[in-house]
């Protein structure tokens, strides 16, 4: 039997507006006693037994979404059959620009409510909790609940009022205005104080998909309005996947350092060389040629980086140095060239320097053999700087370390803040908002 | 676990996209390559494998040889 042919089988009843004699029907039959007429939006009470009693009208025209789920449409939620019974619209006493919607959905089999809110777009659906909770402060006087599942953290407190309504009720929403409601929070799940003087009732919220709620009452997802902003209880869905994300990154991060280490402690660094070397005018060239300088010998007894350190005695002077590492056994050269230059003095009292006297190469993949060092200093003329000449082995080298380590982490790192921008929207219309605002 | 095994399904992409930067680690690692920025000039050594193998016709390394 379909669940249509179950609704045409459920309990319902009619009564006439006391106001303008339009037929009402309504379908909790035993618990409803208030009712808004769709056609003159008179709000009274009837309880079956005295006369109706008209206690407000709506004269504001209907809301835009009035239509979006129509008094008496029937859907099922949860594999459950219900039927949309009532409509309001409220808004916030202190911030009237505030407006939301809640649909009273009827489940007959259990005789039970649950509304469905929808705000800027986003959807919840509301359940009595059936149980209290107990709201506690931190030092910064924010409250919060805790709860063995999430701490739910204080998101709004406001009092609301009925700006417009239609279909049936099954308490006066009009009294709703003395309510003082505090929403607390821990996406996806809403807890709703209803406080009045020293009574409290609590309700539990949870986000429900656009999809959810146009398959539950046979819509089309692109009928319902669009979402705007981040949803109170909205799934923060790079907050959802940020425990894999982590776990993973954290073992690339941990190979990324056994590689390094495993490098370092299998071919532990070598200082091949030591040696300080003087530049020395070439009177036979231009002027500022110097004579080849060339160091001793060393051997490198495997395949590896090598780090060649360069410390010059330079002051106020530069040095353009082309540095030739050779295989002496296959005449295998590796190059490059460093210009150092330092510069410094005082000034205006204030001492400054330019430059620096040191410079550093790494030559990588050099092949074992015995190798020694050219160097072609040029300088200008007269000046004849020391070279302090290290090469040392790198088992590993440190920049590809750094490199990967930057591409592994760029990625959780967009993720962290893509994730740290929605909770920011999230709170962003909260009177809480645990994140400085820009003024 | 099961949290963690569905948000491990919302990056199971970025998992196996993981892998190309530490293969490309693992490979400069135990090649002893610099992976980007290498200092060396001559054109004869650059990027060449590490057996050291002589070539002819080669300038750069050769052309400022000198030995003591």
């Amino acid at each position: 039997m379909s669940l249509l042919a179950n609704f045409d089988a459920m309990p319902s009843a009619k009564l006439a507006c006391p106001n303008c004699q339009h037929t009402i029907v309504y379908y909790d039959v035993a618990g409803s006693d208030h009712y808004a007429c769709e056609q003159c939006h008179s709000y009274f009470r009837y309880s079956g037994e005295e006369q109706p009693v008209v206690l407000n009208r709506y004269n504001g025209g209907p809301p835009a979404d009035l239509k979006l789920l129509p008094v008496g449409t029937p859907g099922s939620l949860n594999g459950q059959a219900c039927r949309v019974v009532g409509y309001t619209r409220r808004c916030e006493v202190q911030h009237p620009e505030y407006e939301w919607t809640e649909y009273e959905v009827f489940q007959p089999a259990t005789q039970e409510y649950v509304q469905l809110s929808l705000f800027n777009g986003h959807w919840m659906l509301i359940r009595p909790a059936n149980q209290m909770y107990e709201v506690t402060s931190d030092n910064g006087g924010y409250n919060h609940v805790k709860q063995p599942d999430a701490t739910y953290k204080l998101y709004n407190r406001y009092q609301a009022r009925v700006i417009f309504a239609e279909g049936e009720f099954n308490w006066n929403i009009e009294e709703d205005e003395n309510l003082t409601l505090s929403e607390f929070i821990a996406p996806p799940v809403m807890l709703v104080q209803a406080q009045r003087g020293a009574q409290a009732t609590w309700h539990r919220a949870e986000h429900i998909e656009p999809k959810t709620v146009a398959a539950a009452f046979g819509l089309n997802v692109s009928d319902l309005p669009a979402r705007d902003r981040m949803g109170a209880v909205q799934p923060n869905s790079f907050k959802t996947a940020w425990p894999a994300l982590r776990a993973v990154t954290l073992l690339a991060v941990a190979l990324l350092c056994f590689g390094q280490f495993y490098m370092f402690s299998t071919y532990p660094e070598k200082q091949l060389l030591n040696q300080t070397l003087t530049v020395r005018a070439d009177s036979s060239g231009t002027p500022g040629t110097n004579k080849v300088l060339v160091s001793s010998s060393f051997t490198l007894d495997h395949q590896a980086a090598l780090e060649i350190d360069l410390r010059t005695t330079l002051n106020n002077q530069w040095l353009e140095l082309p540095v030739s590492l050779v295989n002496e056994q296959t005449g295998q050269g590796f190059e490059f060239t460093k210009n150092i230059e330092f510069y410094g003095g005082v000034e205006g009292g204030e001492s400054w320097t330019e430059g620096d006297r040191e410079a550093d190469a790494v030559l990588a993949r050099v092949p074992p053999g015995r190798y020694h060092l050219n160097f072609y200093p040029f300088t200008e003329k007269g000046v004849a700087p020391t070279i302090e000449v290290l090469v040392t082995t790198i088992p590993a080298v440190w920049s590809n370390f750094f490199i990967v380590l930057g591409l592994v982490l760029v990625f959780p790192a967009v993720w962290a803040f893509h994730s740290m921008t929605m909770e920011r929207e999230r709170w962003f219309q909260s009177d809480y908002n645990p994140y400085p605002v820009a003024v | 676990m099961r949290n963690f095994l569905a948000s491990f399904r919302l990056i199971r992409v970025y998992a196996l996209l993981l892998l190309l930067p530490l293969g490309w680690f693992a490979w400069g690692l135990l090649t002893n390559r610099r992976l980007l920025g290498d200092d060396n000039e001559s054109t004869e050594t650059l990027g060449a494998s590490g057996t050291g193998s002589h070539r002819s016709g080669g300038h750069g390394g050769y052309a400022r040889f000198y030995h003591k």
